[in-house]
């Protein structure tokens, strides 16, 4: 019996079931051949000149049948339901609790920190009998540590989370021990030549100069391997492993008896253990989980040179926004004041002004970190549910979610400031040591600190959306006037007034950082459609 | 332990005098050559530094971190933004770093690729000579390196010579001398701290070279850098000599000539100039450098009139002002009899030369803005001004007198005579130069000789009939000087030398010069010990060696020293200090005996000075106001300071086990208490606080330390 072809009005249905919306009679001819019609068929059987004609034909008709086009406008809906309820973001009284619980516990290794040098008098890296010489020193590494990590952070973040999302895990751990390999010989290039720096300059200390460099190896070490569990968005992790290390600080030092200094060291490294073999586990295990057999099992990294020019910027970024984080305290323990045994002076009371203000950073952070998933939970949703004639609908949707995400950040931020100011106010009468370190200088920098952190934080909402869009430019664009005026002003001020006046150049580097970032992510919004289509 | 000192000295000054400039300042427009580009901008950034250090130290703003980053935007602004460094530079720098990271990596790789970028269109239009076998000819290489070994290996030889007469004896003593030292070792201290015009408005620009060139010296100590730096400081006298007949007569013979007559021979009585001086980094002595080398400028702006040459003198005269003004009015005279001598022979050289007078009064009426600001800022004139200041005071009466006896001595000798002899040569070599046709070196070597001959007139300062104390130190700054009487001497006699004889008219002028070395110095020979007898010691050598190694071997201000005036000057900024006037007044013996006593100074290590035989330098025991002049330069009063804490600390050791003797020997004994310090007690207790002074108060009575120790 021989083969019927069907007629160009089945072939209407089928192709409407099967695609849809014909968008054009090419995409008719593409499914043709893929039916098995070929330029012959289409002359001897639909008495066309070619595939092409007969795809003409058949769009056509689609446009032209009601019938045609009921069934294939129900095919679109039925694909977009299908990618609808694909891509649904969480309910919001759902979302609300867990990403704020995700944010707060970002700053939960700080909260651990502080109570542990509350409690014990010493936590990871600090300690209360620290001298100020040796505590200076320590200050020093662990600031370098920062900046240095901060890029090689943010590398590890956007490469690995790139395979993360699709799924090749063992590809992720490779370009994450790349990274970090990375950072260890550049930590290790840069320690040498701080060893010598020190040396030959008596910026700190001369007999604490080398815990300078110690810390800053053990610290960069640290962040190097935490970085892993923040590109796997296991906060509660990282906490645990600040935490393992302080724990085995304890007990080298309270069961051992050993000194301060090397028992920081064991517990460092014992938490960058914890934090490697914890993430190089979870990876092994969804590796071994996933059954998807498009996936490939493993595979070769890009070429080196693609992969640095790849992430170049975002560790720039990286680098810089610590530098603007950090940069204040530099400049104050380098400000005048009555005395200093060395150039860098490490300054107390500025130490505890700006901590408390991070503190009050943490409700903040519950609602940046709400604000970012849930804006790119709602970006394919929302392109879904809008035609192209509708993209100004779409920018304008997420224009008023941007606006509510503002109100909401900047009403936590209030809430948080206000709150730890009160608490730990609250909290002087019962912890004595705290009231040893609390004076003017402390609530004079808590202050601006708040101001400064809680808009550099902000600013992290915007560098997110630029990040996603894959514009780290904008990112660098907005934070290198920030750290401009950051220095600019801090400097001035510290050395004309006092030392801790440089918190205002931080709190005005923080506007600035927000007032540029705003412009450019309103600049952003305003033709989101066309840069969410160029970021694909 | 010297040499590195000294090598550090030097790479502070290459980094701050030389290579500074060199990425900051825009290449002089007026400079025919690289020797020129080099003194141009290094006399400009003189100006530029002593300006902007004290402008910044008022401000509170001076410290490495600023000079980084005002040396950042300078070079960009005058360097990098002409030569197009601009934002769209910036904007691509990170692809053109990417893209040669990409073709570095790639030749690693296997499937090499080659990227790309844009570039931008050269400014520079490059050709290219493809002239094939085209090679330079070894006759045409080889002169050139002969010329430079005849030009540059006496040079050498006589700059160093010079350099080692002048450092030979600060290298032999770490004390400071002469007593100005310690001033200007505190008072660079002190601006260093952003603490200008403490005792009193003064020019401070050696005091800012100094501070800029500590920040370069790679970690030495200052007090170091002051003994180091005084020799290359007063090299500039030789080298301007040097340069200003260099330029000016086109003659390198001449020019070392000129360079050894003060450089090697300098130590001769014949100049008037106390040799100790130039060892010492004494303002006088740089501002007179500066000023030998702006003369060339002066003829240069005359000859060429070059605006750029203006600013030159202008910057000189004003970096002069603002180190030490009285050079100014020598360079007055000479200068301006050298432009008006060069601007005769010169076409159009009279208006040219008033306008070189003008950038020279301007430029040194500018260089004294500091006084009409430092009044304005409530400061009063330190006492050097206003002895200088023929209507505010004088000098004292033994001073005066000193002076008188000392002026008696002065008038023409045979390095004067010598000096207006070669002038007179000079003249001769101009007008040979005049008639055949070299008319800009004839020009400008009749001016140098007619200026030489206005620096003889000025040498016998008896002429002038100053007080003694106006005419000492005149004489100190005509008769380095008079060098330039020599040079443009032997120029003169070089001058029937045909030029186009070439490099064979280098060699001839050289050993010509050579030669006229070797008999200067045969008729008027070093003065091998004019060092020594004249170094004014303010303290023992063995005081000054012990304090620097307790600085050395303690980290900042954990120690406290307890000594004489000269201690706190080294010790300034790095550890706490007592004077030992003070301490003396504040310790009881009853407190010595007790053992559970502990002497209320809040640091781990405290250090005692006492002197077995008290050093005094200066008697000022006449008439003393101040606590230094009263209590440390009288026998008496000092030998019972000594006595008081001598027999204090004997006591302290016999009852407490922390102090040990640190140092000891014939002269001196250095007492040292190490335990950990009660910061209460010394917070709580008012003793060694009190620093106020009534005058002939304290230690009229008692056994100085010579009858103590005689017992």
């Amino acid at each position: 019996m021989a083969v019927r072809n069907p007629s160009i009005e089945e072939l209407t249905d089928e192709l409407s079931r099967n695609a849809g919306w014909l968008e054009s009679p090419f995409e008719a001819a593409a499914h043709l051949e893929s039916l098995g019609i070929n330029d012959q068929i289409s002359q001897e059987h639909y008495g066309q000149p070619d595939v092409f004609s007969l795809a003409l034909v058949i769009a056509q008709r689609q446009r032209g049948v009601d019938t045609a086009q009921e069934t294939a406008w129900e095919e679109e809906r039925r694909r977009q339901k299908e990618e609808l309820d694909k891509w649904e973001p969480p309910g919001l009284w759902s979302a609300i609790p867990r990403f704020f619980f995700r944010g707060v516990a970002f700053g939960l290794p700080m909260a651990i920190m502080i109570f542990s040098i509350l409690l014990l008098l010493y936590s990871l890296w600090a300690y209360y009998y620290f001298s100020t010489a040796r505590a200076t020193a320590i200050g020093v590494g662990t600031a370098l540590s920062y900046l240095l990590a901060g890029g090689f952070t943010q590398a590890i973040g956007r490469r690995g989370l790139m395979y993360l999302r699709q799924g090749m895990f063992l590809l992720c751990m490779k370009v994450a021990f790349f990274f970090i390999a990375a950072g260890i010989l550049v930590t290790a290039l840069v320690g040498i030549i701080l060893y010598f720096f020190f040396s030959a300059f008596p910026v700190v200390s001369g007999i604490e100069k080398d815990l300078t460099v110690v810390y800053y190896f053990t610290l960069s070490i640290l962040w190097l391997s935490l970085s892993m569990l923040y590109m796997l968005q296991k906060e509660l992790l990282f906490s645990i492993a600040i935490g393992v290390g302080i724990g085995v600080v304890y007990i080298f030092r309270e069961w051992f008896g050993w000194e301060i200094v090397p028992a920081h060291q064991v517990g460092i490294l014992s938490a960058s253990a914890f934090a490697l073999i914890s993430s190089i586990v979870m990876l092994a295990f969804l590796h071994n989980r996933s059954k998807d057999p498009r996936l490939p099992i493993s595979t070769k990294l890009p070429r080196f040179t693609l992969l640095i020019a790849s992430v170049a910027p975002y560790f720039l970024f990286g680098l810089l926004y610590f530098v603007l984080i950090f940069g204040d305290r530099i400049i104050a323990w380098t400000g005048r004041t009555d005395f200093r045994q060395t150039f860098i002076w490490f300054q107390t009371d500025y130490e505890v002004g700006i901590n408390w203000a991070l503190l009050g950073l943490l409700p903040a952070l519950g609602a940046l970190e709400y604000a970012i998933y849930r804006f790119s939970g709602f970006v394919k949703p929302q392109q879904l549910q809008y035609t192209v004639k509708e993209a100004k609908d779409f920018r304008s949707w997420f224009f008023a979610f941007y606006r509510r995400s503002l109100v909401l950040y900047f009403v936590m931020s209030i809430i948080g400031a206000v709150g730890a100011y009160f608490f730990v106010r609250w909290l002087v009468q019962y912890i004595p040591e705290i009231a040893i370190l609390l004076n003017d200088v402390s609530v004079f920098v808590f202050i601006f600190g708040s101001i400064g952190y809680s808009l550099a934080a902000f600013s992290l909402l915007n560098v997110s959306l630029f990040f996603w869009l894959s514009r780290p430019r904008l990112a660098i664009l907005a934070i290198i006037p920030a750290l401009l005026v950051d220095f600019l002003v801090g400097f001035i001020l510290s050395r004309l007034v006092v030392y801790y006046w440089a918190v205002i150049g931080f709190a005005l580097g923080g506007i600035v950082f927000a007032v540029v970032s705003l412009v450019l992510a309103l600049r952003v919004l305003t033709n989101l459609d066309y840069y969410y289509y160029s970021s694909v | 332990m010297n040499s590195v000192e000294i090598i550090k000295t030097f790479a502070g000054f290459g980094i701050a005098f030389v290579l500074l400039p060199w990425l900051i300042l825009p290449t002089p427009k007026s400079a025919r050559n690289t020797l020129d580009v080099l003194v141009i901008n290094f006399l400009r950034w003189i100006a530029i530094v002593v300006v902007v250090t004290q402008v910044l130290a008022a401000l509170r703003l001076y410290e490495t971190t600023t000079l980084i980053i005002l040396s950042v935007i300078a070079c960009y602004w005058f360097k990098l933004r002409p030569m197009g460094v601009d934002r769209e530079w910036f904007s691509g720098l990170g692809e053109r770093i990417s893209v040669r990271a990409a073709n570095f990596g790639d030749r690693f790789e296997s499937g090499e690729v080659q990227v790309s970028s844009r570039t931008r269109a050269s400014k520079k239009n490059d050709t290219v000579d493809l002239r094939n076998g085209d090679k330079p000819s070894r006759r045409d290489s080889l002169p050139s390196v002969m010329f430079m070994l005849i030009l540059i290996v006496p040079l050498v030889i006589v700059l160093g010579i010079s350099y080692y007469l002048r450092v030979k004896v600060p290298a032999a003593h770490v004390s400071l001398s002469p007593s100005d030292n310690y001033t200007i070792l505190t008072w660079t201290k002190l601006l260093e701290q952003n603490q200008i015009y403490t005792e009193g408005i003064y020019p401070h620009g050696v005091h800012a070279i100094l501070a800029l060139w500590h920040k370069f010296s790679l970690g030495l100590d200052t007090a170091d850098l002051i003994r180091f730096s005084g020799p290359l400081m007063t090299l500039l006298i030789p080298i301007g000599a040097l340069f200003t007949v260099l330029r000016l007569t086109r003659n390198p013979g001449a020019a070392v000539f000129a360079a050894a007559i003060f450089g090697i021979f300098g130590s001769r009585a014949e100049f008037l100039v106390p040799w100790a001086r130039q060892s010492a980094p004494l303002p006088q002595e740089l501002s007179l450098g500066i000023a030998m080398i702006t003369l060339a400028f002066v003829a240069m702006a005359v000859t060429s009139r070059h605006k750029g040459h203006l600013w030159t003198v202008g910057a000189g005269c004003f970096a002069m002002a603002m180190i030490h003004p009285l050079p100014l009015f020598e360079f007055f005279a000479a200068g301006g009899t050298l432009a008006i001598g060069t601007g005769i022979f010169t076409k159009g050289g009279i208006p040219a030369a008033m306008k070189t007078i003008g950038a020279m009064l301007l430029g040194g009426l500018a260089g004294h803005i500091y006084i009409p600001l430092g009044l304005l800022f409530g400061k009063a004139l330190f006492a050097g001004i206003r002895d200088l200041l023929p209507f505010v005071g004088t000098a004292s009466a033994a001073d005066a007198a000193a002076e008188q006896s000392a002026v008696q001595e002065f008038g023409q000798n045979a390095i004067s005579v010598g000096a207006f002899i070669g002038a007179l040569f000079g003249f001769f070599g101009g007008f040979v130069m005049l008639a055949t046709k070299r008319r800009t070196t004839g020009a400008m070597m009749i001016g140098l000789s007619a200026a030489a001959v206005v620096l003889v007139v000025l040498f016998d300062t008896s002429l002038l009939g100053l007080p003694a104390f106006y005419a000492i130190r005149i004489a100190w700054i005509v008769g380095p000087a008079l060098a330039l009487g020599y040079g443009v001497g032997l120029a003169g006699i070089l001058s029937v030398v045909p030029m186009r004889v070439g490099i064979a008219r280098a060699a001839i002028s050289m050993a010509v010069a050579v030669l006229a070395i070797f008999v200067f110095g045969a008729r008027f020979p070093i003065d091998s010990n004019a060092g020594e007898p004249l170094r004014v010691d303010t303290d023992y050598e063995a005081i000054s060696v012990e304090t620097r190694k307790i600085m050395r071997s303690s980290e900042n201000f954990t120690y406290t020293v307890v000594g004489i005036s000269e201690q706190r000057q080294r010790v300034l900024g790095d550890g706490f200090f007592v004077e030992l006037w003070v301490f003396a007044r504040d310790v009881r013996a009853q407190d010595a005996v007790r053992p559970g006593y502990e002497l209320p100074i809040p640091t781990e290590d405290v250090y005692i000075t006492v002197e077995k035989h008290p050093l005094i330098a200066l008697d000022l025991s006449e008439g003393a106001n101040n606590p230094t002049n009263e209590y440390y330069r009288t026998e008496v009063k000092r030998g019972r300071i000594m006595a008081i804490t001598y027999e204090w600390a004997e006591t302290y050791r016999r009852y407490h086990s922390d102090m040990t003797i640190h140092y000891d020997d014939s002269n001196i004994r250095i007492y040292r208490i190490h335990r950990t310090a009660d910061f209460k007690l010394a917070d709580e207790s008012s003793a060694f606080k009190d620093y106020s002074y009534e005058q002939g108060e304290l230690f009229n009575s008692g056994p100085t330390i010579e009858q103590v120790l005689g017992k």
